[in-house]
């Protein structure tokens, strides 16, 4: 029996660039970095490294993830053409670093030591899983509601379960992507580690010094193939393939680091049926960390070989930071969108190759190019990778 | 009712728990008594019945720790080997309703107080929920792979789910599968008096330290339990029936339900109703509420059990609910 195929027929995003996949598509095309160092301090990790805040409007009432993610599912349903009280098949699979835990950590500032505050129970799975359920009140979910945390890679995990999910016949309809908001805790770890750029995010450029961080929320709807057809649905782009993989290794040098990354790269194309060369553009992590983009680097030569430098490699992180659970949802939305025009985004900031960078780093503008198949590539601190393949409908 | 089936069906080789109850399924269902919770923190030596905690890996805090005892537990109890080295056939996925609660609240805490430059970055990796995954695969060399869910109490059933899946559909030849809740004490105290001060009637226990882990393979083990199918879908008003479970899995002939996650009293003697005579164990009321843990901990249950076969119903957030159906 053949396998049921998976179709992207809805999207939303909300970023640093604003609400709507149009504004952060126009941001990628146009080079435009939404990044705003004046509200770093905000933060409380005083120093010279931007952010990419959403400054947009989202209701009050709301934990700002959860908001994000209500705003970037209600644009994907719609662009989708389908009514929100009318789905009763959807199921929900959503990526995130943290989540609700805003709610958390509010919960436990509350207590200021004194046992005796604690009137509210905690919230509801720790937060991390609280924007998942608030979806599912929101569109009165009958389907699975799958929430994961696996560092960066978040959202590529639950883009591939919902598919899994579509394939199996378990739904015919997924809600799926990331979110994540920027909190205190967040900024103050990555500068613990001393992963934040002082400058600008540059992927792959010689003189990169780190990344920058966002928030933001990408959603896609993910429908079988034959019952988008059958009701006339928007099939903006094929879902081929997922895998991914553990590092199984800590410590250890770049090339071996990258095995890791080949893996969940390998996974992808078995799953897929097809192989390296039938790829015309990679969606990079591209976070501008030195190891990170070196490992990755490292990596997509190790799959591609000669043909890594014919493949067209961009990274939204210049535009609108390192989202975390939300970045690789938003790679996928940048890939589809490239799919549809054929036009492929310059990597803002890649002004010089690092010495061993010979990847097609498109530079200064847009490129005008047919895509058939693009790449998503994403790496989370935890040792998980992911890889992703979109093609043509 | 619209169950998945999984073909071939993964078998399960081997599985760890750890309960506040201690190690193994066998101190549940003999020695504690239904409305009689043992307590909520695990005091075994973690380390001593299971073996010395991963060589050469460092920085590990009790939700990593809990992990690998199950992990390796559920190996031992497999009769595998995990592999010597890298190996791209071996996988691991969990699953946990709050993940790495306590380095959170420890990193939350140093925020607080100390300045950023003070503040530790190994403490902050140890936050991602995906510690534990990380943890297992580095310990064990599992480089298949990976994923780590946190779909509150039934976060363990997507990680068999997709564990399961995974296997079926040729990604792994085997897979670590497995729940943990590591909530911590402080936390727990709140918790617990929180609710209590919110009115709650129906205290079926704190959240429990607990931790499981299955061993899914492949290759055919004589004798084991298999994972045939499974449900999962959102019910905010409590209209799942096991009746229609039962009925769609018909060819199975279900002879056990394990309640898996804290149930309200009354849907329970619905559930009961619908059960066709078939014995219910309500897991929470012999071990506390386990989380995530407890869908792998009945999927063990199951495994000890004479019967042939099992259906293992994890209930969570806001009208979460999970099951999966086991059988030789």
């Amino acid at each position: 029996m053949s396998r049921r195929r998976v179709v992207v027929t809805g999207m939303g995003a909300l970023s640093a660039a604003g609400a709507g996949v149009e504004a952060f598509w126009r941001a990628c095309v146009d080079a435009r970095a939404a990044l705003q160092p004046d509200f770093h301090d905000r933060f409380g990790a005083s120093q010279q490294s931007p952010v990419g805040m959403f400054t947009g409007t989202l209701p009050r009432d709301q934990e700002k993830a959860s908001a994000l993610a209500l705003a970037a599912s209600a644009e994907a349903l719609k662009s989708a053409r389908l009514e929100p009280a009318r789905l009763p098949s959807l199921g929900i699979a959503l990526g995130s670093c943290l989540g609700g835990a805003l709610d958390a950590f509010a919960w436990l500032d509350e207590l200021r030591g004194d046992d005796d505050a604690v009137r509210v129970p905690f919230p509801a799975s720790g937060g991390v899983a609280s924007p998942a359920f608030d979806l599912a009140a929101e569109y009165d979910v009958k389907g699975p509601v799958i929430s994961i945390s696996s560092a960066c890679s978040s959202s590529l995990g639950a883009i591939a379960q919902a598919a899994a999910c579509i394939r199996r016949g378990e739904a015919d309809r997924m809600l799926a992507g990331g979110v994540d908001a920027l909190t205190p805790f967040v900024v103050a770890g990555f500068r613990a580690m001393g992963a934040l750029t002082s400058t600008r995010v540059r992927p792959f450029d010689r003189r990169r010094d780190g990344l920058a961080l966002g928030e933001g929320a990408g959603m896609l709807v993910l429908e079988e193939r034959s019952q988008a057809s059958d009701r006339g649905a928007p099939i903006r782009a094929e879902l081929l393939g997922f895998g991914s993989a553990s590092d199984a290794q800590s410590g250890n040098p770049p090339a071996q680091a990258a095995n890791g990354l080949v893996r969940a790269m390998a996974a992808a194309f078995k799953d897929a049926g097809r192989g390296p060369e039938s790829v015309d553009f990679v969606s990079a992590q591209g976070t501008g960390t030195r190891h990170g983009d070196h490992v990755e680097l490292l990596a997509i030569k190790s799959t591609f070989g000669n043909e890594s430098k014919r493949i067209a490699v961009n990274s939204s992180k210049p535009i609108v930071g390192h989202t975390l659970g939300a970045a690789a949802a938003l790679s996928a939305i940048l890939c589809v969108k490239v799919l549809e025009h054929g036009l492929i985004p310059p990597m803002l900031n890649h002004e010089e190759a690092d010495s061993d960078c010979d990847l097609d780093c498109v530079g200064d503008r847009a490129r005008q190019s047919p895509v058939h198949c693009a790449l998503v590539l994403a790496s989370g601190f935890a040792s998980h990778n992911a890889a992703l393949l979109l093609g043509r409908p | 009712m619209n169950f998945v089936w999984l073909d071939p069906a993964p078998w399960i080789a081997g599985f760890g728990v750890l309960t506040p109850a201690g190690y193994g399924v066998d101190t549940l269902l003999s020695s504690r008594q239904p409305g009689r919770p043992p307590g909520d923190e695990i005091t075994l030596e973690i380390g001593a019945p299971l073996g010395d905690s991963a060589s050469g890996y460092r920085r590990v805090d009790r939700y990593g720790m809990l992990g690998l005892a199950a992990a390796r537990g559920a190996l031992s109890a497999a009769g595998v080997d995990p592999p010597p080295t890298v190996d791209a056939s071996w996988g691991v996925m969990f699953g946990s309703s709050l993940g790495c609660w306590e380095s959170c609240a420890r990193f939350h805490d140093d925020l607080r107080h100390r300045p950023i430059a003070e503040m530790s970055p190994a403490l902050f990796a140890r936050t991602a929920a995906s510690a534990v995954t990380r943890d297992v695969s580095l310990a064990f060399h599992l480089g298949g792979p990976t994923e780590t869910f946190v779909s509150g109490w039934t976060a363990g059933v997507d990680a068999v789910v997709a564990a399961g899946g995974t296997l079926a559909d040729g990604g792994a030849e085997r897979m670590l599968a497995g729940g943990i809740e590591a909530p911590g004490h402080r936390f727990r105290r709140l918790h617990v008096t929180a609710r209590r001060r919110a009115g709650s009637e129906w205290l079926p226990g704190s959240l429990a330290e607990a931790a499981a882990c299955v061993v899914l393979a492949m290759n055919e083990v004589p004798g084991a339990h298999r994972l045939r199918s499974y449900w999962r879908g959102h019910d905010s008003q409590e209209r799942w029936s096991l009746g229609e479970a039962l009925s769609a899995l018909q060819p199975l002939a279900i002879r056990t339900i394990i309640v898996a996650n804290s149930t309200p009293p009354g849907l329970l003697a619905r559930w009961r109703d619908e059960s066709g005579g078939r014995p219910i164990i309500d897991l929470p009321g012999r071990s506390g509420e386990l989380g995530a843990a407890g869908s792998i901990t009945a999927i063990a249950m199951t495994c000890s059990l004479d019967g042939d076969s099992a259906l293992v119903v994890a209930r969570g957030t806001e009208g979460d609910i999970k099951a999966l159906a086991l059988s030789r």
